[in-house]
């Protein structure tokens, strides 16, 4: 629907959008801005009964109600939301990825998916690990939960 | 074994798919499996 797409470009500020619009948690700016976040259910889809109402009424709900992602794809079509994660460029340290990513948001603390520690366990690189990909946003509480609530061993094999 | 030990040593695809699954649980506040 490409007449939406003008109104639309304004929502997009990657993180912030991320984090406001409906989409889940499994999500981090590059994520985002591919077009590959996993959509809480519900996020959309109330619009259909509205826009009938005048042209005005559903133009205004268009700009606020359309799924952003739905808009990047349009922009950026189905070939970039298959990027894999090892096509982003990875940062050398953490710090130079905080300074190039900005802020995770208010309260927020970037998450490595996959831990630090396993640059020198597993021989994972440094850019690796922190890529955008392995990024995530979460809360200070949920980071500071993490280690401590983690079983103090993994599944089992047969699981 | 802790989770390191365990985990070290499988795909990042492997490690990544366990984070996140952590990270699920713990924002659901749902319990460990």
């Amino acid at each position: 629907m490409p007449v939406i797409i003008t109104p639309a470009i304004r929502v997009i500020t990657p993180h912030q959008a991320s984090l406001d619009s409906g989409w889940g948690p499994r999500c981090n700016p590059f994520m985002f801005r591919l077009g590959a976040c996993p959509r809480k259910r519900g996020a959309a889809g109330t619009t259909a009964q509205q826009v009938k109402q005048s042209f005005f009424g559903a133009l205004a709900i268009l700009t606020t109600a359309i799924p952003v992602g739905d808009v990047l794809d349009a922009f950026l079509g189905t070939r970039a939301a298959q990027v894999a994660a090892e096509d982003l460029p990875g940062y050398s340290s953490f710090r130079a990825a905080k300074a190039d990513l900005g802020s995770p948001g208010a309260g927020n603390v970037y998450d490595h998916v996959v831990e630090q520690s396993q640059v020198a366990r597993s021989g994972f690189t440094p850019e690796e690990i922190h890529n955008p990909f392995n990024l995530d946003p979460v809360p200070r509480g949920i980071n500071q939960l993490k280690p401590t609530t983690t079983p103090a061993s993994g599944p089992s094999p047969a699981g | 074994m802790t989770v390191r030990d365990w985990l070290t040593g499988q795909s990042f695809a492997d490690q990544y798919e366990f984070g996140m699954d952590m990270l699920m649980y713990l924002t659901n506040g749902s319990p460990l499996p």
